[in-house]
C-alpha cells in the first residue's frame, strides 16, 4: 500500500498541470473543474494497479482525464462545453495558419473561436481537445482507440470546418 | 459519482491534502472489499444452514423431495451469489485507463438490457421456483398436483414479472440514455 501511495503521489505531482488543462477544458466554471479534477485522481488511483507501463504515462493520464470528462458529464454530454485558454498559440495548432495566429490575434478573435468549436460535437471536442494539449496524431490515436489515419482525417476535417465558420463570422462582422 | 464527490467535498488539490485523499481513498477501498464480503458471507450462510437442514438433515426428518427442494435453493443460491460477484468486480473496477473507444464498447455492453449475465438469472429463478413448487406440493396434499403446481406459480410468476417491470423500468430510465449516449459517440468515433 505505501508503495502504490508513493507511485500515486509522484504521478500526480508530475502530471498536475496536465489533468488540469483537461479539466479546465471540459468543465464551465471552476467548481466543476475541481470535481472533475478530484473524480480524475480517484480514477487513477483505482487504474494505478492495472498500470504495467504498455502505454506511456502522459497517455494514460489522458485516457483517464478524458473517459472521467466524459463520464462525469454524462446526460449532459450534449452541453458539453469546451473552454480553450485565451492564448493566441492555441489557434495555430487549430488552424495551421502562420500569419493569422501570430500574437496579434485579438481576443474577440479567441472568442470567436470558443464559440464555434463548441458548436462541434463531443468527439470533436474531444480530438480538439488533445489537439490542443500538443499531442501527436499518434498519441491521440493511442488515447482515444482509432487508427493513426482515421484521427489525421478527423483532424483535418475539424480544422477546414473551423477555419471556414471563422471566415463566414468574419465577413459577417465587417 | 455523488459519493466520492461527498467522500472528499472540501478536498482541494495542494499537496498536504494529497495525503488526506489518499487515506480516504484507502477508505473507500476497504469499505467496497468489506461489502463485497459481506454479501459473500450472507450467501455462505444461507448455504450452509439450508445444506444443513435439507441436506445433511440430522434429524432424520426429511425425504427425498425435501432434499431435492435444498438442492434447488442451495444451487439457486450459488448462482445468485456468483453472479453478484461478476456484477460487483465489473461496476467496482471499471478501468478509466483504457482508449475511449474501448470504454465507451464497454459500457454500452454493460448497458445492455439483454446481456449474457442477466439471462443467467433465469436458472437460479427457476430453481428457486422448482424448489418452492416441490415443498408445497408435498405438503397441501388437499389439492391436486396440477392444483398446487398452480397454485405456486400464481403467486411466484407475477412477483417475478413486477420485479422485472421494475428493473426494467430503472433500465430504461437511468441505464439506457448512457447506453445510447455511449453507442453514438462510439459511431461518431468510427465512422
Amino acid at each position: 500500500m505505501l508503495l502504490k501511495e508513493q507511485q500515486f503521489k509522484q504521478v500526480v505531482e508530475e502530471n498536475r498541470d496536465r489533468i488540469k488543462r483537461i479539466c479546465h477544458f471540459y468543465a464551465p466554471t471552476s467548481e466543476d473543474q475541481k470535481d472533475i479534477y478530484q473524480e480524475v485522481l480517484i480514477n487513477i488511483w483505482k487504474s494505478l494497479d492495472s498500470f504495467r507501463g504498455d502505454a506511456a504515462i502522459s497517455t494514460w493520464i489522458y485516457r483517464i482525464a478524458v473517459n472521467t470528462s466524459l463520464s462525469f458529464t454524462g446526460k449532459e454530454l450534449q452541453r458539453l462545453k469546451l473552454n480553450i485558454t485565451k492564448d493566441p498559440v492555441s489557434l495555430h495548432y487549430l488552424l495551421d495558419d502562420e500569419e493569422e495566429s501570430g500574437l496579434k490575434m485579438k481576443e474577440y478573435q479567441l472568442n470567436e473561436l470558443e464559440k464555434v468549436l463548441n458548436q462541434l460535437s463531443v468527439i470533436d471536442k474531444l480530438l480538439i481537445s488533445l489537439t490542443l494539449e500538443k499531442l501527436s496524431t499518434r498519441e491521440i490515436a493511442d488515447v482515444v482507440g482509432i487508427t493513426e489515419p482515421n484521427v489525421r482525417v478527423k483532424i483535418h476535417r475539424i480544422k477546414l470546418t473551423l477555419r471556414n465558420q471563422l471566415k463566414g463570422n468574419s465577413h459577417e462582422g465587417k | 459519482m455523488k459519493e466520492n464527490n461527498q467522500l472528499i467535498t472540501h478536498y482541494t488539490v495542494n499537496g498536504a491534502e494529497i495525503n488526506s485523499l489518499i487515506l480516504r481513498l484507502q477508505k473507500e477501498d476497504s469499505r467496497n472489499l468489506k461489502t463485497f464480503k459481506n454479501f459473500q458471507w450472507i450467501f455462505l450462510v444461507f448455504i450452509i444452514i439450508y445444506g444443513f437442514i435439507f441436506i445433511v438433515n440430522p434429524f432424520l426428518d426429511r425425504g427425498l423431495l425435501d432434499r431435492i427442494t435444498g438442492i434447488c435453493y442451495i444451487l439457486g443460491f450459488i448462482i445468485f451469489g456468483w453472479v453478484f460477484r461478476k456484477y460487483y468486480r465489473e461496476y467496482k473496477t471499471i478501468d478509466y485507463s483504457l482508449p475511449v473507444a474501448e470504454m465507451l464498447q464497454k459500457a454500452a455492453n454493460r448497458y445492455k438490457l439483454r446481456n449474457r449475465k442477466t439471462l443467467i438469472i433465469i436458472i437460479p429463478v427457476l430453481l428457486i421456483d422448482a424448489g418452492i413448487t416441490i415443498s408445497i406440493f408435498q405438503r397441501y396434499t388437499a389439492f391436486t398436483p396440477w392444483e398446487r403446481i398452480g397454485l405456486v406459480q400464481i403467486m411466484y410468476i407475477p412477483t417475478l414479472i413486477i420485479s422485472f417491470l421494475i428493473g426494467v423500468w430503472i433500465w430504461y430510465k437511468k441505464q439506457k440514455p448512457l447506453r445510447d449516449e455511449a453507442l453514438k459517440l462510439l459511431d461518431e468515433l468510427r465512422n
